[in-house]
């Protein structure tokens, strides 16, 4: 250090020899390191320099690299008064995924709709939302709806399309030709005013009602044959003690599923009510109602209604009735002690016994209401007079058909309906159409009819327009927007008021409706129209005091007629066309979420297989996966086989909703399309078919299968009692739990954890759950779970953070069925975090299993480590393709990138959410104001979730409960979810 | 050198921390440090919060509405300036600029300068709603010409506060305004909630899930 | 010497007679010619193969883990099992050269180098998989606990990954200080012996100033020794350590105490497996079959029939314990290794590791080098599939039979795990080029000449005559000579 001037300059400043500056150059730092290394002094050891180069340009790096790239806020020109960023705004609605209409609350963030929930003031839904239902609002962002209406394929106006719609309304009225609007058969009262005012714009209008499933107009007609009337009950399950379903799907598509759950799961609250209800199930196929049933009979298609018959004629003898039109028929194939116990079981209950008949047969359906008619339940387990009377004067498709074949058409307008999908004679409407001079579609996107029709009049869909419903009499629920249509899309009422000449916004004409009609009904609120409307908005649904109406009485003289169809179809194969909880009749298809949520009963995601029984897949040398060809008259499909339990050994079982051709991205081609191998009968198409040949292909087509192993081995996963043994013994099916002591033997490495607020957990009832997989998809809406797609899930790496595990027992001809949700078990020692080497799964102190995602590195360990494997890893980036579906995101919850692992968190968002807001005002927090997302939609409440460090919460309750149980309690996990034994109520006396 | 060689070892020790150190630092810059300190932008409207806070001592959520009951707190609605602009100091070129994207409805594009990770998660009206200054965070806002991040922002400068508070058993203040459901009660005549027995006392949260979610 | 008594009954190391440089010169000649076209066509295939194996590397990081067989069940699978394969093939080296050298097994000094060297080269092979492994690979030094901003995050102590970090590294860094230690004399023959240039300068750095002294030479021995102790418990311990990343966790047929033994004696038993197989080709291809003889061969094939030995007993403990415990997911897990889908790997494994080692028995088959050779391979194979076994058969089917499902490795895993042996072949292809493969001046301590002490005079024995053991603290005077013929002037 002779000399401490440095050779070359390194500034101006230095150079004309600045004192400060040289002072400086003593030390290469300007500033002080943070490390305290510039502290040291000086000196000229080489070595030191080396690592102020090093330390240097290792800062210069950092100062690089820090600054991110910058970022704008851009806050609103005048902020809606409503709208603070950051904070959700809820809205009341009614949902339009299905016929059943449930109470909804619709969650916004910020302008778009986030999430769907249920809405606990309605009294029909009750809270809950079916996997459809919460689907919902991603098809709202679904990036192939039709964004303009459309002439051919070319952009036209709004103004243009209705001055082409008018003229052509016109000139076929005046030329006497037939207007046909095609309707799906529920529209709410508000769209079948619209209906109505056009029907009188244009006398030779009538409106044609299609339905793909056939359900609804089934039981409708029976009811105008058996009462006189086109309208469908209002079925009760809660009121019913006896249960008999005659392939009826009620708990997971028929009618009304959400609200059946519901009413289902308290008339089956052994636990509550210390009774349950009991429930028969005849089916050909194991359906979601039929996997819950006590005891389920597995019969033929075409034996389902001589089942019912010979119900019926048992019936008629107990009640000292004669019945017309069952001497001739043929006895079904079940034993006769089935037969008889059926009969007296439903007997003994009379009123409260419930049969209800599934499927588009109106002659079942007939000998349905033939049944409950014998029971006299009318007014206790089904009412009439609360029903729904549906569209006295439309016309079928199948008349529709026939005026196009004889020319008398001058205008077909399809709204909210696809028949040339989902219609057997779909192909020959299609070719019709082209005749027509008009021919229009409403549909929310180009879709299979669409394409051939001549104008496009896209809909916008139910979250962004207004509407209505009354699904039980008295209860009338309103749909409002949660947003403004995204695209140049209007609602369908709308539409329909301007070609009557009446243009009007949908708003306006509901309102003055309401004000018209709903208002003067609603009996004593002594206040006006105004508070009345708010509080209708506000709470989604009014209930009206109505006064008691006469239901129609039962008619025989019909039923002889009626019955004339039923016959043995002895064939070989008989084709089932059945509905899918997940996609329905295929309307909501092109929905990502829908599609992976794994069939309840079939585990199978992304696609439709032939589900044969085991026995028929034996003999016929065919496993999981083999292409078979189905042959119906002159229509073949290609299928993959799936050997599906408890199917009857002549069926093959199709799902329909798949194999679309034209709904957008996501469904086209995923599945088959099975409608086209319908039977038409007498102008009704039918999902049964019998006669179909059935061929193995030897080609192989692998089913993307989220379970592929269906039995427990034994193990005590899952715990079940039979009702009159719970009824002894609180804890009956439960033994092993008792073993453990209920936590049990709980030595440990590790001190444990000590929760002095909150300790969070969930308490699962598995008599409640029927497997319906609503949480599922919510769990996946509120927490930003990626669709992953169906390779993905062949490789088994579904995302689902929850997923219900479906296990058999006993005999795979009909086996029992168990359901359990299945997600994070939260564990108290949990084997994940002592595996993480990073500490990037850690736990709270609120009892929660933590999943950091910035911290995790992707080792994969805890998953392997494991015993529930319900953690999910990224094994990609899942991006969302289309931009436009990335608003469907939740603000609240990370996306997660690749090369991370995820998993259920307790809705931990929802947690802090309520937490805040109860700090702020004030308040401690109480039971029930966290509701996890699989919670709040649960149709059948099976879920709860609670604070089990206050001994007043629900969870502490249940999880001090008789049937209270843990998984692996014997490893020691200590898992914060709490299993409840599941009941049944088989009759067969001894529990296990 | 008899003297250097007996601080070699001692400085050895130093350099040899310093060289994984730096070399981790350097690695760090992938990973979510974020550190903004110092980061003063220029805005598109010179915009002065020592005038405004600091001079006329306008009250902070005067502007950043969202701060009390919301996770942002907000920057204003360009609305909201001209709520005392349409009458002061309309001359200025600045304000002009304002009063045109009021006119045209475009917004304001400001720049971000206190911004977390997308992976972490602040809740202004939990902190706020706990009695915490702005400033705690944001630093002498009311002297800033133009403001610029006075903290580290760091997850160890959030989670040092986070500790201390905890155990030095701050007490929150009492809800300002009537609590949501004394509101209901009062227009509905259902029973008014509990009050609260004794004041909260802050436990604010080191959990993971409290920022990461 | 001439105080050494020399003992009849033991036979010779080296076969050959050799004079003292002649063995220098032998050894060091295939550093020092040019490559021939054998090496040339050998290190072309392992180069490529790494290039490959590097390419689809950096495709599955660019693309994410997604791109191997892995599923939500099966969270590990080609990756940990080459992962253990490979630290278990890094087993022998250090096993060879500090345990023998601690118990004086003089045989070890011609396969030493070598079998270091490949401990060094297969470390670096498995360490690359539990970086690669993780889903985000450059996020990998978060397992390094070093001060930070955030909170003071810290790592996970309880962790056994965390463990393995810190036992492989170590590991690591101890293999390859004790194998350079060893190097350095050697070192500085080869400096020695180069003419001025790169070559002369690189290895005068290497050797760090080695005189050859006695002085050296003392310090040398003492720190080799001390280094041979240090060495020894690490044997132990990385395959103990590796073994509970299994044996921690809760899963059926990973959590059982008998992993730490059963992986030692497995990794031991691969290592020697994949010695022999490397031993037998450089032998032959080398000409070094009177350095590596056919006794070195049958040593350790009677280590590898031990070792064998205790492998078949940890499987047939694991299934005693497994029926003993009356757990019925231990019960299964081990019926469905056996009997499960994968019981086709179980039997492989069965067949390569349990009965294949008794083959050796024969001293026909033990002094055959082509059969070793084919058994050594075999070896290989079932150790690869034991690891196979433990980990996707115990994971594909656990607790909750709704989880159960199927693991197929893709292209991607096979080509990274073919990439390694690109890797190793490769690095062990320039070793043979650059660095004595033998250890010369351990071997010229073992010379017969040189144990009965005529200092330089070469005097091939007329009859196999062996080494008396004598202690270390003698060996200064012993290899005295050796360090003379090191010098410059020596007569060489």
């Amino acid at each position: 250090m002779s000399d401490p001037l440095p050779k070359y300059w390194q500034s101006l400043a230095e150079r004309a020899g600045d004192p400060g500056a040289l002072a400086q150059t003593q030390d290469e730092f300007a500033e002080p390191l943070p490390v305290g290394v510039a502290a040291t002094p000086p000196d000229a050891s080489s070595r030191r320099d080396f690592f102020k180069v090093m330390g240097l340009s290792a800062a210069a790096a950092m100062v690089a690299c820090q600054r991110a790239p910058v970022q704008q806020i851009i806050p609103y020109v005048a902020r809606p008064d409503e709208v603070t960023p950051g904070l959700a705004l809820w809205y009341a609605s009614t949902c339009n995924g299905c016929i059943a209409r449930c109470g909804l609350l619709l969650k916004t963030r910020d302008g778009r709709p986030i999430k769907v929930e249920g809405n606990d003031e309605h009294p029909v839904s009750r809270g809950g939302v079916c996997a459809v239902g919460q689907a919902s609002v991603l098809s709202l962002y679904d990036a192939s709806r039709a964004r303009y209406p459309t002439r051919g394929a070319t952009r036209v106006s709004w103004t243009d399309l209705d001055a082409d719609v008018t003229q052509a309304l016109r000139k076929a009225a005046e030329a006497g030709k037939g207007i046909r609007v095609v309707l799906p058969w529920h529209l709410g009262p508000t769209a079948e005013a619209a209906v109505k005012r056009f029907l009188t714009a244009y006398p030779t209008a009538r409106t044609v009602r299609d339905e793909a499933l056939g359900e609804l107009s089934a039981i409708a007609d029976a009811h105008r044959v058996t009462h006189g009337v086109r309208a469908v009950p209002d079925y009760r399950f809660d009121k019913a003690a006896v249960i008999a379903s005659f392939g009826a799907d009620f708990l997971g598509t028929w009618v009304s599923p959400v609200a059946f759950t519901r009413q289902y799961a308290e008339s089956r609250d052994a636990a509550r009510r210390r009774t349950m209800s009991r429930h028969f199930q005849v089916e050909p196929v194991m359906t979601l109602t039929g996997a819950a049933a006590d005891r389920r009979f597995v019969v033929a298609p075409s034996d389902v209604a001589l089942v019912l018959a010979d119900l019926v004629r048992r019936l008629a003898v107990k009640a000292g009735r004669e019945v017309p039109g069952l001497a001739s028929l043929p006895p079904p194939a079940l034993d006769e002690a089935s037969r008889a116990e059926l009969a007296d079981t439903l007997w003994a209950q009379r009123q409260d016994a419930l049969v209800v008949a599934g499927g588009d047969d109106v002659a079942t359906q007939v000998l349905a209401n033939t049944a409950n008619a014998l029971l006299g339940n009318e007014g206790h387990a089904v009412s009439l007079a609360d029903g729904t009377a549906l569209d006295a004067d439309a016309l079928s498709l199948g008349t529709l058909l026939t005026e196009l074949r004889a020319g008398s058409v001058g205008a077909v307008l399809f709204m909210g309906v696809n028949p040339v999908y989902s219609d057997p004679r779909g192909a020959e409407l299609a070719a019709l159409l082209k005749d027509v001079p008009l021919t229009l579609s409403t549909s929310d996107r180009r879709d299979e009819t669409a394409v051939h029709v001549g104008l496009h009049a896209p809909e916008s869909t139910a979250l962004e327009s207004w509407g209505d419903a009354e699904v039980r009499r008295g209860v009338v629920s309103l749909r409002q927007p949660a947003v403004a249509p995204l695209h140049e899309t209007r609602s369908g009422v709308e539409s329909l008021l301007q070609w009557a000449g009446a243009p009007q916004p949908h708003y306006d004409f509901l309102r003055a409706r309401w004000e018209a009609e709903v208002f003067p009904r609603a009996s004593g609120l002594g206040q006006g129209f105004i508070a009345f409307w708010d509080d209708a908005l506000r709470r989604g649904v009014v209930t009206l005091g109505a006064a008691a109406a006469e239901a129609p009485a039962f008619r025989e003289e019909g039923l002889a007629k009626a019955l004339a169809g039923v016959a043995r179809h002895a064939a070989e194969w008989e084709l089932v066309l059945y509905p899918t909880v997940a996609l329905r009749d295929g309307a909501p298809a092109n929905n990502a979420w829908l599609q992976e949520v794994a069939d309840p009963i079939t585990k199978v995601t992304w696609g439709n297989p032939a589900c044969i029984a085991p026995a028929r897949a034996k003999a016929l040398g065919l496993k999981d996966g083999d292409v078979v060809q189905v042959r119906a008259g002159s229509t073949t499909l290609s299928v993959p086989v799936l050997v599906q339990a408890g199917t009857h050994p002549s069926v093959i079982a199709v799902a329909v909703g798949y194999g679309r051709t034209q709904a957008g991205r996501v469904a086209d081609g995923v599945g088959v399309n099975g409608y086209p191998l319908s039977a038409v009968v007498d102008g009704r198409a039918r999902r049964t078919v019998p006669g179909v040949t059935v061929q193995a292909t030897g080609e192989q087509q692998p089913l993307a299968l989220t379970q592929t192993h269906h039995r427990l081995e034994g193990r005590p996963h899952v715990r079940e009692a039979e009702l009159a043994a719970f009824l002894a013994n609180p804890r009956a099916g439960n033994e092993v739990h008792a073993g453990h002591g209920g936590g049990g033997h709980s030595l440990s490495l590790w001190s444990g954890h000590e929760y002095k607020g909150h300790r969070w957990a969930l308490a699962v009832d598995l008599s409640a759950c029927t497997g319906c997989s609503a949480c599922v998809v919510s769990c996946q809406a509120e927490n930003n779970i990626p669709s992953v797609g169906r390779d993905e899930v062949l490789r088994r790496r579904d995302m689902h953070w929850m997923r219900i595990d479906r296990y058999y027992q006993g005999d795979e001809a009909n086996p029992q069925v168990v359901h359990q949700p299945m997600m994070c078990q939260h564990c108290e020692n949990a084997p994940c975090e002592t595996v993480c080497p990073v500490l990037a799964t850690v736990h709270s102190s609120e009892g929660l299993n933590q999943q950091v995602y910035n911290r995790c590195v992707g080792t994969r360990y805890c998953a392997n480590n494991c015993p529930t494997k319900v953690r999910r890893f990224n094994w990609f980036d899942y991006e969302h393709a289309e931009p436009l579906e990335r608003m469907v995101l939740n603000p609240d919850v990370v996306v997660r990138s690749r090369g991370v692992m995820e998993k259920c968190s307790m809705c931990v968002q929802r947690i802090q959410e309520s937490k805040a807001a109860a700090n702020r005002e004030g308040r401690p927090l109480r039971d029930g104001d966290i509701q996890t997302a699989c919670q709040q939609s649960c149709p059948a409440k099976a879920i709860h979730f609670g604070d089990v460090n206050d001994p007043d919460s629900q969870v502490a309750r249940l999880a001090k409960d008789g049937r209270a149980f843990r998984l692996l309690e014997e490893l020691n996990i200590g898992s914060s979810i709490t299993y409840l034994t599941k009941i049944r109520n088989t009759g067969s006396g001894s529990g296990t | 050198m008899k003297d250097a060689s007996t601080r070699f070892p001692r400085r050895a020790l130093t350099a040899a921390w310093m060289g994984p150190l730096a070399a981790l630092s350097l690695a760090g810059c992938s990973g979510p440090v974020n550190n903004q300190q110092g980061y003063m932008p220029e805005q598109p409207v010179a915009f002065s919060h020592a005038v405004h806070a600091g001079q006329y001592g306008l009250d902070c959520q005067y502007c950043h509405v969202g701060a009390e009951k919301s996770r942002h707190a907000g920057v204003p609605s360009t609305s909201v300036c001209m709520n005392c602009h349409t009458q002061v100091k309309t001359d200025s070129p600045e304000i002009q600029k304002v009063a045109a994207a009021v006119a045209e409805n475009k917004p304001l594009a400001w720049v971000r300068i206190h911004r977390l990770p997308d992976h972490a998660y602040f809740n202004h009206a939990s902190h706020v709603g706990a009695g915490l200054d702005c400033q705690t965070c944001h630093g002498p806002v009311q002297e800033m010409v133009r403001v610029e991040q006075r903290e580290r922002m760091t997850m160890g400068w959030c989670l040092d506060c986070h500790r201390d508070t905890a155990a030095k058993q701050v007490s929150a203040p009492p809800p300002s305004a009537p609590r949501a459901g004394e509101l209901l009660a009062l227009s509905s005549g259902a029973p008014a909630p509990e009050p609260l027995k004794a004041p909260r006392i802050l436990q604010p949260p080191t959990d993971c899930s409290s920022c990461h979610r | 010497m001439s105080n050494q008594h020399l003992s009849p009954l033991r036979e010779p190391l080296v076969t050959e007679p050799r004079t003292l440089g002649q063995l220098t010169e032998e050894i060091c000649a295939p550093m020092e010619r040019a490559p021939t076209w054998k090496w040339w066509v050998a290190f072309g295939i392992a180069v490529s193969v790494l290039g490959t194996g590097a390419g689809i590397v950096g495709y599955q990081v660019a693309t994410g883990i997604g791109t191997w067989g892995l599923n939500k069940s099966v969270g590990w699978g080609f990756d940990i099992t080459n992962f253990v394969f490979w630290v278990g093939i890094g087993h022998a080296g250090t096993l060879i050269s500090a345990i023998l050298f601690l118990f004086r097994q003089k045989w070890r000094t011609s396969i030493n180098r070598a079998a270091e060297a490949m401990t060094l080269f297969a470390v670096m092979c498995a360490a690359l998989y539990p970086i690669i492994h993780l889903g985000r690979p450059w996020l990998a030094f978060w397992v390094m606990p070093y001060p930070n901003d955030r909170g003071s995050l810290w790592v996970n102590f309880r962790s056994p990954l965390l463990w393995d970090v810190f036992a492989i590294s170590t590991y690591f860094t101890v293999s390859a200080v004790f194998w350079y230690v060893g190097l350095i004399p050697d070192l500085a023959t080869v400096r020695d012996r180069a003419k001025a240039g790169i070559r002369k300068a690189v290895f005068k750095v290497m050797s760090l100033g080695w005189t050859g002294s006695n002085r050296t030479w003392s310090r040398y021995e003492t720190v080799y020794l001390l280094l041979a102790g240090l060495a020894t418990p690490l044997v132990l311990s990385v395959h103990t350590i590796v073994s509970m990343d299994f044996a921690t966790s809760v899963i059926p047929g990973w959590h059982t105490t008998i992993f730490p033994p059963y992986f030692v004696a497995g990794a031991v038993f691969s290592g020697f497996a994949m010695v022999l197989t490397l031993m037998i080709i450089t032998r032959v291809v080398l000409g070094y079959e009177h350095l590596i003889t056919l006794r070195h061969l049958e040593n350790m094939t009677k280590i590898i029939i031990v070792t064998g030995g205790l492998v078949s007993l940890a499987y047939a403990t694991e299934f005693f314990i497994a029926w003993y415990s009356g757990n019925p997911y231990e019960r299964f897990a081990f019926m469905n290794r056996a009997f499960g889908p994968y019981a086709w790997a179980y039997w492989i494994m069965v067949t390569c590791n349990v009965v294949s080692p008794h083959l050796f028995w024969f001293k026909k088959i033990r002094t055959s080098p082509a059969a070793i050779f084919v058994l050594s391979l075999v070896i290989n194979v079932g150790m690869w599939f034991e690891r196979f076994v433990i980990i996707v058969t115990s994971l594909h089917r656990d607790f909750l039979p709704s989880s159960w499902a199927m693991y197929t490795p893709t292209m991607v895993e096979v080509g990274t795990f073919i990439g390694t042996f690109g890797l190793f072949f490769t690095l062990f292809l320039l070793f043979v080029r650059v660095l004595p493969i033998i250890s010369i001046g351990e071997v010229k301590s073992v010379l017969n000449f040189a144990r009965e002490g005529h200092g330089t005079q070469p005097h091939p024995p007329a009859k196999p005559v062996a080494e008396e053991p004598h202690p270390v603290a003698h060996r200064p005077v012993a290899s005295a000579p050796l360090a003379i013929a090191t010098r410059k002037d020596a007569p060489v």
